[in-house]
């Protein structure tokens, strides 16, 4: 065996490993240095989402605080108009000197209700609908359709698309038809 | 999978399950945790439920239907967008409406629930509640007592105490009174009594007389009540300030826009707690009369309760609470909602079935039979024989499961039959057995004929804690049996022809069983795939006979009857 020779093939290959540990190193220290890159955008990046988070937090809170408001609105609009409501069914049989008067006012409401977008619906003389009217009682009519909507206590409220309120009607129950 | 837990209610629904370690009550597609018990069809010809359904009742009482669990377990139909319906069909579509609200707020399939019922619901009325829960699609294995699922609901913190609680349900329509001892984490009903005419309405209804009353002191005027908005306004206003009365001493009511003497005003009175309780205590005292009798029904007295634990919507009025309270002389438990406490016991008791909360760390229940369950029998009364006498096997409020015998004796010389009717009561005193419900019945042959009196004859009942009854008959010269399974997940209907093939399980252990052994498995295969049919009945008996045979170690007529069998089989064939 020559000794010599398997020596120095062993120092070959020991320098080969060395070297290869270099290549290795010096790679390994490039992939760290990009990681290390990585890290940092993604903490600033953490950084923006949580800033983020924070207004998203605050537009919340404030969403739901504008949300609280708009909904007293219409509820202030709703008690209003059902106040007069009221007025206008009493004065249509007890003093109808003033009907005129108290319809103009409903419909100004109206018209201001609308255009912050809460949609009145009287139904009165219409067919019931399940989806948008509440029978509170019924009457037996001749003369009109089974169903068909004869006084409406409390109308129907809907905002912006939504039905808030079924209007409250009395239908008429026409037995023959059942 | 979750399982949910539902309180089905005469007038209210609610659902709820058992998530992340705390229950929470699941709202309906409208957002509300309370469901009106209504179902519907509306204008635009969809099934409709709950507060849609209800708006429509008045108008049309053809298209909607409510109050239907009163109907459950009954023969009655009910009428819904002209088709009849069973009461157990209308249940399950509110189940339906109840599932499908659950899987959309959990955003899973929901396969099964834990239902419950008045304690006081028969066998007829809790089966027709399972059999509306397969009809909906929901597998319900379990059902339990509502008093139990609220017990559940305050329990599950306090399993390590052992003591006897009442628990006093007060609805808006019915009150009941049940008892539950809790020993060593098992819960266990003792006692139940109700009022079903009695609930909130009724106190709703004085406190409109109160302010009717008032308002008549301040203006001079009635109020009109078959005016339809003024009957309206005093129903809010009665409800508001019942309300206001459960927090504060007095409260103002104001009647906005009501016709008094041809003029339209506003009026304003003031109630005070203590005119309102003067009002209802009539009421809050005969809440306490259903207490005595529950208790009394089991012979215990306020001393053997440690507290009492207050469910249903009622139990919120001060007055109420304290009337109870000092007629016990303990505390009374309030921390769980009281509209919500059963069904969240029932979400409690689901999560425990599906093995979310392990049993061992939670209560077990046991609940009572709930009815007398017994059967017809001929009886000497004054040197006279009766027959169709009522004989108790199972006692009313006997905790389940359980099982009782009772022997009997052949009533004419030489019977070889006998009928055995099993009959159910919730009468302590019954004393007919017509008078009773026939809930299931089935013949005894094979009774050796013999002079009267001298075959004895053991009838023996189970009870299960699904309810699920068994009755065995035996003669016990000879060990020949038969025996009926009413089990709950059926329709009513088949119950009384679920009579099972005659079992007579002491053969197999005889001597001459294994020589038979053969020709018996080979019969009872082709048994199984016969249509009812003469033949079948016929194979049947020879069955039966060679069973019976190998019982008596008789081997030449067991044989015999192999024979005819082998015969009858080559026949079908």
């Amino acid at each position: 065996m020559d000794i010599l020779s398997e020596l120095y093939k062993i120092s070959q290959l020991s320098f080969d490993e060395e070297e290869a540990s270099i290549f290795q190193l010096n790679a390994s220290l490039r992939e760290s240095a990009e990681i290390s890159k990585m890290i940092k955008k993604n903490i600033q990046k953490t950084d923006t989402i949580y800033y983020k988070l924070d207004e998203i937090s605050n537009l919340n809170e404030q969403l739901k605080e504008h949300t609280n408001q708009i909904n007293e609105m219409v509820k202030g609009y709703i008690r209003i108009f059902d106040f007069i409501w009221e007025m206008h069914r009493f004065s249509k049989e007890q003093s109808p000197e003033i009907l005129d008067y108290i319809q103009s006012i409903l419909e100004k409401i109206e018209v201001e209700m609308k255009k912050v977008g809460i949609f009145i619906d009287n139904p009165k003389n219409q067919k019931y609908q399940t989806k948008l009217h509440e029978i509170i009682a019924t009457q037996e009519v001749i003369g009109f359709g089974n169903e068909i909507i004869l006084d409406v206590l409390k109308v129907g409220i809907n905002f912006k698309g939504e039905i808030i309120r079924k209007a409250q009607v009395i239908t008429n129950l026409n037995k023959e038809e059942i | 999978m979750a399982v949910i837990g539902i309180d089905l209610g005469t007038s209210t629904s609610e659902i709820a399950v058992y998530k992340d370690g705390k229950v929470i009550v699941i709202p309906n597609d409208k957002g509300n945790r309370i469901t009106p018990s209504y179902v519907g069809i509306s204008t635009d010809g969809e099934m409709i439920f709950g507060e849609d359904a209800k708006s429509q009742y008045l108008g049309r009482p053809q298209d909607t239907v409510r109050e239907f669990k009163r109907l459950m377990g009954t023969d009655e139909s009910v009428k819904l967008g002209g088709r009849e319906y069973r009461p157990e069909e209308v249940s399950a579509l509110l189940l339906g409406y109840l599932k499908g609200c659950a899987e959309e707020y959990l955003k899973e399939t929901i396969e099964e629930a834990v239902i419950t019922v008045p304690a006081n619901f028969d066998d007829n009325q809790r089966q027709a509640t399972m059999l509306a829960a397969k009809i909906a699609g929901l597998k319900c294995e379990r059902i339990i007592n509502e008093p139990t699922a609220a017990a559940m609901a305050f329990g599950i913190k306090n399993m390590d105490k052992d003591m006897r609680v009442l628990v006093y349900d007060f609805g808006g329509g019915t009150l009941d009174v049940t008892v539950l001892k809790m020993f060593e984490g098992i819960l266990d009903v003792e006692t139940s009594y109700g009022d079903t005419k009695l609930g909130g309405k009724d106190f709703d209804e004085k406190m409109m007389n109160i302010i009717t009353r008032k308002v008549y002191e301040k203006n001079g005027v009635n109020l009109d009540r078959n005016n339809l908005i003024v009957l309206s306004k005093l129903k809010e206003a009665a409800e508001r300030a019942k309300i206001d009365l459960s927090f504060v001493n007095e409260t103002t009511v104001t009647l906005e826009n009501i016709v008094l003497n041809g003029k339209l005003v506003n009026t304003q009175i003031n109630i005070t707690r203590r005119e309102f309780e003067d009002e209802v205590m009539d009421l809050v005292e005969k809440s306490g009369v259903v207490i005595d009798k529950a208790l009394k029904d089991k012979g215990l007295t306020y001393e053997d309760i440690d507290f009492v634990l207050m469910v249903g919507g009622t139990t919120r009025i001060p007055v109420v609470r304290n009337y109870v309270k000092n007629k016990l002389n303990k505390n009374i438990r309030t921390e769980i909602n009281p509209d919500e406490a059963v069904c969240m016991g029932a979400a409690i008791q689901a999560a425990i079935k599906a093995g979310v909360i392990s049993e061992e760390n939670s209560l077990v229940i046991t609940d009572v039979c709930p009815f007398n369950l017994g059967t017809s029998c001929v009886t000497e009364v004054n040197g006279m024989e009766v027959a169709g006498i009522l004989s108790t096997i199972i006692e009313r409020n006997s905790t389940v499961p359980i099982t009782r015998s009772q022997i009997y004796t052949t009533a004419i010389d030489y019977q070889t039959e006998m009928n055995i009717d099993i009959y159910q009561t919730l009468d302590n005193n019954c004393i007919w057995a017509k008078d009773a419900t026939l809930i299931g019945q089935f013949m005894l042959d094979n009774i050796p004929a013999r002079p009267k009196g001298e075959e004895a004859i053991k009838i023996e009942y189970s009870y299960d804690i699904n309810g699920n009854i068994k009755a065995v008959a035996e003669v016990l010269s000879t060990g020949h049996r038969r025996q009926i399974e009413i089990k709950r997940a059926i329709n009513m209907q088949d119950v009384v022809q679920n009579e099972v093939a005659a079992v007579l399980d002491n053969y197999k252990e005889c001597n001459l069983y294994k020589k038979y052994k053969m020709t018996i498995e080979g019969a009872e295969k082709r048994l199984n795939t016969l249509g009812e049919s003469e033949i079948k009945k016929e194979l049947m008996r020879l069955l039966n006979e060679l069973k019976q045979y190998i019982i008596q170690d008789d081997e030449d007529m067991a044989n015999e009857i192999e024979g005819e069998i082998i015969d009858l089989l080559f026949d079908i064939d």
